[in-house]
């Protein structure tokens, strides 16, 4: 068999502002829902989490349950794929050192898992083999090679003979995808793609591949830092995994979890309130939220549709803020917390806004980039 | 019939609120980041306004042990700390508002509580003594 072609190195690019990539990552996955990426340390215990951001966000779209069950199945092998074979960071050099990313996104009838994790480029051709074995069966074939594995207990110490990949071809019913591209004279990234067709797709071609997008998706998310991407139904419930997954991932810090705690309430004021003003165009509550963590600095960008009525009020009340300084807005805390009882609409109490320009003293900045007539996008970029 | 004492278990977005009318007890414990808090809140408030009105002699010790909170969960403290305050002695009141020692955010959120309603507030650290 022919050595798999390995792309060379990426190239240097330009870097985006921190709202302008936001924005361009709306424009880019608009007709996603859901789109999550995660590109920190793989670990078991984001297992679940991933699993229910999934769910959550996947049911608001309309697909059959047996579609659902089989993504679960899909997202979980694969996740758990990457963390038994994906290289340690203790096995990477300090200059080759890179978090791989795990993605998954809804399109067009469509559920695609993308991954990317470092591998020693000695490793490549077994690998490509057993992708390609994989490949070249459809069927009963693929359960016999399943068995036969099993049976002849070829597993190696991390627990795996291939029988992950082979179960992935079996549910998706999909070749799976891949790639590799060098990273080094030792390392190479190992790009997957896993894809499951809903039944009421019209696509009776093989899905596309995301390969190349998730590589400069890739490239945006370790220029910037960010760990957790998710552009989708923002629901209480997604917004909850969310913020058990950034718990986790920043686990204790050095002040006995007050940091984290501190990061959760900004988080949740934030999320909340950009769920809140967005412009229904569907039915469900869509929007955008990035994290970046480097060296306990946290950054959080989110944003949505808005209309023109809620633009107008969103940029007072932000520049209104942003002239501000912390004892100022404490002053107005109070004065808008005494003022929020005496509202008829007991739901509304304004102060989210406030809260989170206090809690990260001021460090809020926001754009708007007109979509079209009555409806805009909203950014919002905070650094606690 | 008499008022009932007051068990609300907590979630992930809500806290646990057990009171004992007995004791002259209420506690508030956890995090409190409801989608709707207004629908969280209103059974609090129903026992609340029940408590003064049954019960307009008896002293009651409200403790608040919460990690964190949302902006309209604020709100209806506040709200609620207000029925407290509109009692008359409102002295039979005291709230405890528990902290980590160094926890800015919360050590200023029940000083805010404290700057707004007239009753006896203290901001107390888990680990030693009253601030």
């Amino acid at each position: 068999m022919a050595l798999p072609y390995i792309r060379p190195g990426r190239n240097p690019h330009q870097m985006m502002g921190s709202l302008e990539l936001l924005y361009s990552l709306y424009k880019r996955y608009e007709a996603c829902h859901p789109v999550f990426c995660y590109s920190g340390p793989f670990a078991e215990y984001l297992t679940g989490h991933i699993l229910d951001i999934s769910e959550y966000s996947m049911s608001a779209v309309p697909t059959q349950p047996l579609i659902n069950r089989k993504v679960s199945f899909l997202l979980v092998e694969c996740f758990q794929n990457i963390v038994k074979h994906g290289l340690p960071e203790n096995r990477v050099d300090s200059e080759t050192s890179e978090s791989g990313i795990f993605t998954f996104r809804n399109h067009d009838h469509c559920f695609s898992i993308n991954s990317i994790n470092l591998v020693v480029k000695e490793d490549i051709p077994a690998l490509s083999k057993l992708v390609e074995n994989v490949n070249s069966l459809k069927g009963l074939n693929l359960k016999e090679l399943y068995l036969h594995q099993l049976e002849n207990n070829e597993i190696n110490l991390k627990g795996g003979a291939g029988l992950g990949l082979i179960e992935l071809a079996r549910k998706s019913g999909n070749d799976l995808l891949y790639e590799f591209s060098s990273v080094d004279d030792r390392f190479a990234r190992f790009h997957q793609q896993v894809s499951l067709l809903h039944k009421k797709s019209k696509v009776t071609s093989a899905p596309s591949s995301q390969i190349e997008d998730t590589d400069w998706l890739h490239t945006q998310l370790l220029s910037h830092g960010i760990i957790l991407f998710f552009k989708g139904d923002l629901s209480q419930k997604s917004i909850l995994s969310i913020l058990s997954m950034v718990e986790q991932n920043m686990g204790e810090d050095l002040n006995n979890g007050l940091f984290t705690r501190k990061v959760g309430h900004i988080l949740i004021e934030l999320l909340q309130n950009i769920a809140k003003h967005t412009h229904d165009r569907s039915s469900f509550k869509d929007g955008i939220f990035m994290l970046s963590n480097d060296n306990n600095r946290i950054r959080i960008l989110a944003g949505n549709v808005v209309n023109a009525a809620s633009k107008n009020f969103l940029e007072d009340k932000l520049n209104f803020l942003s002239r501000m300084n912390i004892e100022e807005l404490k002053n107005l805390h109070l004065m808008a917390i005494k003022a929020s009882l005496k509202f008829e609409n007991k739901s509304k109490s304004g102060l989210g806004l406030i809260e989170v320009a206090m809690a990260c003293q001021g460090r809020v900045q926001f754009n708007f980039e007109e979509l079209e007539e009555d409806s805009y996008f909203f950014g919002l970029d905070v650094i606690i | 019939m008499p008022l009932l004492d007051l068990h609300i278990s907590k979630s992930d977005d809500t806290p646990e609120i057990i009171s004992e009318i007995d004791k002259g007890h209420l506690h508030i414990s956890g995090r409190s980041f409801p989608e709707n808090a207004y629908q969280f809140y209103i059974p609090l408030l129903t026992w609340v306004k029940e408590f003064v009105d049954e019960h307009p002699k008896k002293p009651l010790e409200i403790q608040f042990e919460l990690d964190y909170f949302n902006s309209s969960s604020g709100r209806f403290i506040l709200e609620m700390l207000t029925i407290f305050e509109q009692q008359d002695p409102r002295s039979h009141y005291r709230v405890k508002w528990l902290v980590d020692a160094h926890d800015e955010l919360m050590i200023e959120k029940g000083g805010e509580f404290k700057s707004l309603v007239d009753l006896h507030i203290e901001i107390v650290s888990k680990e030693a003594g009253t601030r």
